[in-house]
Parts: structure tokens; sequence; C-alpha cells
């Protein structure tokens, strides 16, 4: 769904009905399901479908192309993902909590240095 | 001064952003749904006729020749037309019904247009012609059958064949698919004595 976010790993092979994320294409990245593996040449040809398409994928895919296999889907936390990707999201969950760290210890030393 | 459980919060938040940062997008295909909208799918016909050209009456019985002798000739005129909504390619042939092959095969086949520029000329079952009718474009053609032999065998012989006439959207060599259209003109041909 939109917003989740997925954990993949590369496989040493992929079989029928895995859900395996693919690069189409320079730079679009899908993930769908193996619905059919045919050897052309040597080459396994691997169609791929998603689950709520009613047709196959146009273009098969080789190995080569294949990214890694899903392994397990975190809902909504995608919309985190996107969030950081921002700069609001830079600036919230790493720029400020960086400096507060870099303060913090600066008061520590600043305090030992006082006592000392 | 942050107490260590809120430095532990920090860090795991920096942690969880860097790690955020890393990942890429994917297209979210798993439930995705492809909708295609306003499409448009129309039929047109590629229909065409064949007419006499004296009074338009629909042609089906075209050569009925009896009684050729050698050097003796028969012509008929056709005018093709286009009915249909699409423009239309069609080829012409000639098909064997029945009869004697040496007769059948002695026969010599000429088609002229109106302005008598010659479009075939050659043995009737040689026949293959492919060209096209656009729209406002009719075809009139003046055709002959000929007979130049002159063996003893050939007497009294009878050759029945048709013209077949069909229009096509594909290759005319491929099996029919797709919309397409034919017409026969059944033709007799018989020899007399001499």
């Amino acid at each position: 769904m939109t917003g989740d976010i997925i954990v993949i790993k590369p496989q040493p092979q992929y079989n029928l009905n895995d859900v395996i994320t693919f690069k189409e294409g320079a730079d679009r990245i899908v993930t769908h399901r193996i619905i059919d593996i045919a050897q052309k040449s040597g080459t396994p040809e691997i169609a791929t479908k998603g689950d709520a398409n009613r047709s196959l994928d146009n273009d098969k895919i080789t190995q080569s192309n294949i990214v890694g296999k899903v392994q397990f889907v975190v809902p909504k936390i995608g919309f985190l993902v996107a969030f950081t990707h921002t700069t609001p999201g830079l600036v919230v969950m790493i720029i400020i909590p960086v400096i507060l760290l870099v303060m913090d210890q600066f008061v520590q030393m600043s305090m030992r240095q006082n006592r000392t | 001064m942050l107490g260590k459980h809120i430095q532990l919060m920090l860090v795991l938040t920096i942690l969880c952003g860097l790690w955020m940062l890393g990942t890429r997008n994917t297209s979210a295909d798993l439930v995705a749904e492809r909708k295609i909208a306003s499409n448009l799918f129309s039929v047109t016909t590629l229909s065409f006729i064949n007419v006499n050209s004296a009074n338009m009456s629909q042609l089906i019985q075209f050569f009925n020749t009896l009684g050729i002798v050698p050097g003796g000739f028969d012509a008929r005129t056709v005018r093709i037309e286009k009915q249909g909504e699409m423009n239309v390619q069609y080829s012409l042939s000639a098909q064997k019904k029945s009869g004697d092959d040496a007769f059948c095969n002695a026969l010599d086949l000429k088609i002229a247009r109106r302005d008598l520029s010659t479009i075939y000329e050659g043995k009737l079952f040689n026949l293959s012609i492919q060209d096209s009718l656009q729209d406002g474009e009719r075809e009139e053609w003046i055709i002959l059958v000929e007979f130049d032999h002159g063996e003893e065998s050939m007497k009294n012989k009878s050759c029945e064949f048709d013209l077949y006439m069909r229009t096509y959207r594909n290759s005319p060599s491929e099996a029919f698919r797709g919309l397409h259209a034919t017409r026969t003109l059944t033709n007799i041909v018989t020899s007399g004595t001499w």
C-alpha cells in the first residue's frame, strides 16, 4: 500500500510467487510478484504482475534486473520516510537531535571544567 | 543537561533518520491498478461490389462462353467499386473448379482498363493481381479470355473457373484474419469443334 515500507534482501535464486523489487528501465523501481519463469537461451526470463493488476507487466525481466526479494512490509512508516526526505524532515530527524546532543556534550564539558 | 533516556532517544532518532535517508521509493504496484479511460473502438466495412458495367446489376456469372475455337476470344466488362468506409486493398486470382486440365491451362486472360492500359496479360491460372481502391475511385475493366491452341484433344472440352476477389487488411499472402470481404465471379468456357 502507499506509505508502507518494504525490506528487501538479494537472493541467489528467485522462485514463482516471490514478491521482488526490480529495476524497470533506467530509474524506475517496481515491486511485483513473479508469475512465470521461462528459460530462453539459457537465461531465465521472468514475467511479473502487480497483485491488483489484471494484466502482466509488458516487459519481462532477467535476474540482473532484480534488486531483491521482499522480506517484510512495515505499514505506514513510508510516510515518515517521505517526511525525512524533505527539508523539515531532515531538520526534525537529524539536525535538531544532533544539535541537542552536541550542545549537551558542551554543557557537560563546561560543567566538568567548572568543577575542576 | 539531557537525561540518559533522552540522549538514547535522540541517538535512535538520528539513526532512524539516517536509515530512512538511505531508503528509496518503489512503485506501489503490489496493489496498483491501471485504468485507461475514454477508449474508442469502431468497426467499419471493407465491402465492395462487382457490377455489370452496362446496367449496374450485380455480377455473379461472368464468362459463359460456348464453342470457343482456336484464335477465338470472348470479352466481358466489370466495374469494381468500394462500398465500405475504409480504403480497399484487393487481390484477384483465378481458381479452377472443374474441367479438362489441358484446356483450362490453354486459356489466356487479358485484363485492361477502360483506357485500354493493360493490367494483366498471361495464362488464366497465373492471374495474381494486388492493388487498392481509394475513396471515390472505381475500376472499370475489360476482361478477355482467349484460346490459341488448335490441338485435336481440346475439342469439346470445358473449363469452369472462378475469378476470386478478396479485400484484406493484412498481407494477401497471410491467412484470413480481421475484416475482409470476398466476391466470386463464376465462369464457364467450352470449346467447339474445328
